[in-house]
C-alpha cells in the first residue's frame, strides 16, 4: 500500500499546512503580547500557559504530515501512518497532566486566599491600570485562535485529520476562556480577589477537557479501534456502512476496521478473497470523492484454505 | 460557559471605579483620616528622610494622619500581611527578596550596591490592594525623582 497522500487531498493538505504555520506564527504573537501584560495574575499565567500549549497540535500537525509521507522501510513495513497519533497522544498526556496541575494551583491559590497585585503602568507620561492592559491582551488572545479555528474546521473534516480537528475545536472553543480570563481580571479591579483563583481554575478546567478530547481521539486510533467519528466517540459513519456492506457481501465472515492516520483498514475473516485483485473504491458506498478514505482490504481464508494452505493468511487487495 | 455573558457585562458594567481595593484600605484611610505606617528602625538618616517625605504626600492626598509604629523589618512586614498596617518604609530588599511574593514592593526610592548585591529601598503594602497600591507607587516614584 502506498504511503501517498490521495491526489484528491494534497491541495488541501497543502493549505492546511499554510494556515498551520500562519497559526504558530498568530501564537507566538499571542504568547509574548500575554507574556508582557502577564504581571503577578494567577489567571494571565494559566491563559499565556494556555497559549503556549495550542502550539503543540499545530507543530504536531506540521511534523505528523511529514513523517506520514516516509517510504516503508524492511523496521516499518507498514510505513510511519501511526506516528502521529503517537505523538499526538504523548501531547495529549502532557496537555492533560498540565491542566490538572494548574486547576490545583488556584484551588491552592483560592484555598491561601491568595489577592494578585496588579498596580499601574506608566504610558507615555500617563498612569494606566494594568488590568486594562491585560483585558485588550485576552481579547487579542480571543480574537485570533477564533478566526484560525473557523478556517480549519472545514479542512480537518475533508481531510478527516484528528490533529487538526481538535486543534480546529480547541482553537474555536478559546473564546471561553478568554471571557474568563477577562472577567477575572475585571473581578481583581472591582475588588473581588477570589476572581483571579476562580478565572483560572476555569481556564485550567478548560486546558484539561482539551487534554482529555484529544487523548481520546488518540487513542482510539492507537488501540486499533474502529474508526471514530471526528467530532465524537461514536463510530464513523463511513465506517459504518463499510462494515454493513462487508457482512452482507460475505456472510458469515467476520468484519474488523481499523484506522492508521486518515485511512480505514478492512480486515474480513473466514471468507475467501475474490478471484481478482479488486479496488477497495468498489466497497465504498459514501461520496466518491472520498472513496481514498477505504485505503486496503484485507481476506483471513477460512479454514481449511485449499489453494494456499502454507502461505500467507491474508491477502491485501489495496 | 454562557453563563459567563450576563457576568462579564456586569462587570464591564461596573467599571467605572477600577481598582478597587478587596480589603478597602483606601477608602478606610480616607474615611477614618488615619494612615497605619510601620518605620523600619535602625534606617539610615537618608532611608528616614525619602520615607518621611512619602508618608507626608500619602497623607496629603488622604488628608489622614499617620500613626507610626517602629520595629524591625521582619515584625512589620509580617503585621502588614495580617493587615495591621497600611504602609512599611525604611525597609531595604535584595533583589530576590522572598518578600516580594507575599507583599507588593513600591519602585525603588533608591539603591545601595555593597558586595556585588544590591539592596533597594522600599515602601510596601499589602498584596491585592491595588487602589492603595497605585497611590504609594504614583507618590513613590515622585520621591523617587
Amino acid at each position: 500500500m502506498s504511503n501517498a497522500l490521495p491526489e484528491a487531498l494534497v491541495p488541501l493538505m497543502r493549505r492546511a499546512e499554510r494556515l498551520e504555520w500562519w497559526s504558530i506564527a498568530w501564537t507566538i504573537s499571542v504568547i509574548a503580547v500575554m507574556g508582557a501584560a502577564m504581571g503577578s495574575s494567577q489567571t494571565m499565567k494559566t491563559a499565556w500557559i494556555e497559549d503556549c500549549l495550542s502550539l503543540i497540535p499545530p507543530i504536531v500537525f506540521l511534523v505528523a504530515v511529514r513523517v506520514e509521507r516516509w517510504a516503508p522501510t524492511n523496521r516499518f513495513p507498514n510505513g510511519f501512518q501511526r506516528a502521529p497519533s503517537l505523538a499526538f497522544a504523548i501531547a495529549a498526556a502532557a496537555l492533560t497532566a498540565l491542566g490538572g496541575s494548574l486547576l490545583v494551583n488556584s484551588a491552592m491559590s483560592l484555598f491561601a486566599q491568595e489577592h494578585a497585585t496588579i498596580a499601574a503602568i506608566d504610558v507615555f507620561g500617563h498612569e494606566l491600570w494594568l488590568g486594562w492592559v491585560m483585558v485588550a491582551a485576552q481579547i487579542y488572545s480571543i480574537v485570533v485562535p477564533l478566526v484560525l479555528g473557523r478556517l480549519k474546521l472545514p479542512l480537518a473534516r475533508a481531510l478527516n485529520d484528528k490533529t487538526l480537528f481538535t486543534d480546529a475545536q480547541t482553537q474555536k472553543a478559546n473564546w471561553m476562556t478568554g471571557i474568563a480570563g477577562i472577567g477575572g481580571v475585571i473581578g481583581i479591579g472591582l475588588g473581588y480577589w477570589w476572581a483571579d483563583a476562580v478565572a483560572a481554575g476555569i481556564i485550567a478546567l478548560d486546558i484539561l477537557n482539551d487534554g482529555l478530547r484529544a487523548l481520546r481521539a488518540a487513542t482510539a486510533e492507537l488501540v486499533d479501534g474502529t474508526p471514530r467519528a471526528l467530532d465524537s466517540p461514536k463510530i464513523a459513519e463511513d465506517a459504518a456502512a463499510i462494515d454493513q456492506l462487508l457482512r452482507a457481501r460475505f456472510p458469515g465472515a467476520e468484519v474488523r476496521l481499523r484506522e492508521t492516520g486518515r485511512i480505514i483498514h478492512a480486515q474480513v475473516i473466514g471468507a475467501t478473497p475474490p478471484a481478482q485483485k479488486v479496488d477497495p473504491a468498489t466497497y465504498w458506498t459514501g461520496d466518491p470523492e472520498r472513496s481514498w478514505r477505504l485505503g486496503q482490504i484485507s481476506f483471513v481464508a477460512p479454514e481449511p484454505f485449499e489453494q494456499e494452505p502454507a502461505a500467507s493468511a491474508s491477502k491485501g487487495n489495496g | 460557559m454562557r453563563a459567563l455573558f450576563p457576568l462579564f457585562f456586569f462587570l464591564l458594567a461596573s467599571c467605572g471605579d477600577i481598582p478597587r481595593d478587596p480589603d478597602g484600605s483606601l477608602k478606610r484611610i480616607r474615611r477614618e483620616r488615619v494612615l497605619h505606617v510601620g518605620m523600619v528602625e535602625g534606617a539610615d538618616l537618608q532611608s528616614i528622610r525619602r520615607a518621611d517625605a512619602l508618608i507626608a504626600a500619602l497623607a496629603k492626598d488622604t488628608g489622614a494622619n499617620p500613626a507610626v509604629t517602629r520595629d524591625g523589618q521582619e515584625a512589620l512586614l509580617l503585621r502588614l500581611e495580617a493587615g495591621d498596617l497600611d504602609i512599611v518604609v525604611g525597609g531595604r530588599f535584595a533583589e530576590d527578596t522572598p518578600w516580594k511574593t507575599r507583599v507588593t514592593l513600591g519602585p525603588p526610592l533608591a539603591s545601595e550596591t555593597a558586595a556585588a548585591s544590591t539592596l533597594n529601598d522600599h515602601a510596601v503594602t499589602r498584596n491585592g490592594e491595588n487602589a492603595w497600591i497605585m497611590l504609594v507607587q504614583r507618590e513613590a516614584r515622585k520621591v523617587a525623582r
